[in-house]
């Protein structure tokens, strides 16, 4: 649904591969894989589904890091300035809806 | 928590200091806004200029408040190792803001929207659709405040032994939070913020160590025992469980981003680059607090296998009372752990409450009631409208009708419905009004209905989510007979009488 075309910001939308690979880091944490009631086997005194869970949870962490910062590109990035916030127009609806950043 | 031993005096003496604190702060971010008593931008959005470090805080006030806490750690004693969903939740709202924050951010600047209904109202340029969507908003964040300021009186009860009781207790913080919140705005709830949330980080990081330093002092030796002796806590949950969890984390991990003051707050950032710089850390928050909390509960079953489930509510105050006798040291961190579990529910319920006085001043009373309403007007409107809202929500605080309880619960399950407008509105053009207002009031309808009803979730899908995929079901079916047109409304005072089944498509 996302629209195309160069001119249009990079964000983390517009990639469906890496949503979905969010998506599957979250279904690597809960323990649908294993019938109900399991505990074995264990390791460091704990199950080792649990650790799975542990590890599923700093891997999001990190992915959702590396979304944020590698698929998020603010218009600073674009235009090369330092962090102005992009030109204000009043809330009269007089404002041209479509300009930067608008094109929905 | 009404049996904490280091309950009294000091626990008084902590609250107020913790009280005297926001009000000093923010006297001077009141004093420091320019323009905080002008313009709802300035009041309601800190004038759009938050910084990272202000921002992040805010952000971090906003998820976490006292409950996370004192209601997440019996959780996990009662649910066991299932409930680290909770990390993972908290780390999804990072996800949620990331569906559609970067372009929010750009349009709201550009647009200068206050609350969140003002991209409703920009975007389709329907009356229906931004009242039905504002009474969403508002009916969570009421329901919002009412849960933070129950958590504000048993909190501060606990912590003074109920020296000062529950209604003294939460009417004397009210007035402290609409002080400080009436004088500077969003800029004094963020400032504030950042104070609430170190509290919070330090009290709940004591708290970890010292329930590790009893659990190792216990006779047979510490060790990870929990294992042995409640292995039902680190079992596989049911297969409907474990639906459940995957449920819970998208659900949240959505709601949460759709809460007005976490929009809000997107349009509150400096720059893009600082809502950037501030969602980073957020994205780690989790292990450090939910995480710790989850903890505490683990190291509960530990300290005392026999609480019942009952029982376990006072998890908190239990192992509190237990550490506070370890030594000096940590009898003044409990007592400044409860001191700041209450001002983080100060803090989050400051955020909902200027939240709710932005929409009702901003997008009723200037929009219907008095569209000739200046700037200035307006935020002494909503200034009235927090101290008339707190007031009633504090009278069902103190005898809430059971009925009427079971129908507030509904937040998440409810806001989520918003999420079709907000991120397929952002970016599909051919998104129109008349379905996204019937997507979102059949969503609301099941949900509420499957609440009502008793029913929290069918086959370990909440009824939340199932409202979610009927509500986005009609939007696209419903939007997809409509041609491609301009998207965007222009947003104008009284330009917005459509009803909902037409539709805006320029």
């Amino acid at each position: 649904m996302p629209d195309e075309g160069d001119s249009e910001p990079r964000e983390p939308i517009r990639a469906p591969l890496a949503w979905s690979g969010l998506l599957l880091l979250v279904l690597l944490g809960v323990p649908w894989y294993l019938p109900e009631g399991t505990i074995g086997p264990v390791l460091l005194g704990f199950p080792l589904w649990t650790l799975g869970a542990v590890l599923s949870s700093l891997a999001i962490c990190g992915y959702l890091s590396w979304m944020l910062l590698s698929l998020w590109e603010t218009p600073e990035q674009r235009t090369g300035s330092p962090g102005e916030s992009p030109r204000e127009t009043p809330h009269d609806g007089n404002g041209d809806t479509n300009g930067h950043g608008g094109a929905v | 928590m009404d049996t904490l031993n280091f309950s009294g005096r000091s626990g008084v003496l902590v609250l107020a200091s913790y009280a005297a604190l926001m009000l000093i702060i923010g006297f001077f971010a009141g004093r420091g806004g320019s323009g905080a008593k002008r313009s709802p931008k300035d009041h309601y959005l800190a004038g759009g200029n938050l910084g990272v470090i202000t921002l992040f805080f805010t952000l971090y006030a906003t998820q976490y408040s006292g409950n996370t806490v004192i209601g997440y750690a019996p959780q996990a004693f009662r649910e066991g190792f299932a409930w680290w969903q909770s990390v993972t939740f908290f780390s999804m709202i990072v996800a949620g803001y990331l569906l559609f924050a970067p372009r929010m951010y750009v349009i709201a600047k550009e647009h200068s929207f206050v609350t969140p209904t003002d991209w409703v109202s920009h975007r389709f340029g329907s009356t229906p659709l931004t009242v039905l969507a504002a009474l969403l908003m508002l009916w969570a964040l009421a329901n919002y405040l009412l849960e933070q300021l129950i958590a504000m009186g048993q909190a501060i009860t606990g912590l003074t032994g109920s020296t000062i009781p529950y209604q003294v207790g939460v009417t004397a913080f009210v007035i402290v939070m609409l002080a400080y919140s009436w004088s500077g705005g969003m800029r004094a709830v963020a400032m504030t913020d950042i104070m609430q949330g170190v509290a919070l980080l330090l009290g709940v990081g004591t708290l970890l160590a010292g329930a590790v330093v009893l659990v190792n002092d216990l006779p047979r030796g510490g060790g990870p025992t929990v294992l042995a002796e409640h292995p039902e806590a680190m079992a596989v949950p049911s297969t409907a469980d474990s639906v459940n969890w995957v449920s819970m984390v998208l659900m949240v991990g959505i709601g949460i981003a759709m809460y007005p003051h976490a929009i809000q707050r997107v349009y509150a950032a400096r720059s893009a680059r600082t809502l950037k710089r501030s969602l980073l850390p957020m994205v780690w928050m989790p292990l450090l607090t939910a995480g710790a909390v989850f903890a505490i509960g683990l190291l509960g079953l530990e300290l005392f296998p026999d609480l019942s489930a009952q029982d376990s509510e006072r998890l908190v105050g239990v192992i509190a009372n237990e550490v506070a006798g370890l030594n000096v040291f940590f009898y003044v961190m409990m007592i400044l752990l409860f001191g700041g579990v209450v001002a983080a529910v100060v803090s989050t319920a400051d955020s909902a409450l200027l939240s709710f006085s932005s929409i009702v001043s901003t997008n009723v009373y200037a929009r219907y009631i008095r569209p000739d309403a200046t700037p200035r007007h307006q935020v002494r409107v909503g200034k009235a409208v927090g101290v008339v809202a707190v007031s009633g929500i504090l009278l069902l605080a103190w005898n809430p009708p059971s009925t009427l309880v079971e129908i507030f619960t509904l937040k998440i399950e409810l806001l989520i419905q918003l999420a079709p407008a907000f991120v397929v509105g952002l970016y599909w053009k051919r998104l129109a009004a008349g379905p996204v207002f019937w997507g979102m009031l059949s969503g609301v309808l099941l949900a509420g209905g499957l609440a009502i009803a008793g029913v929290d979730a069918v086959c370990g899908i909440h009824g939340g989510m199932l409202g979610l995929v009927l509500n986005l079901g009609i939007c696209v079916l419903g939007s997809l007979p409509h041609r491609r047109g301009r998207t965007e409304h222009r947003s104008g005072v009284g330009s917005e009488q459509r009803a909902p089944g037409e539709v805006h498509s320029g």
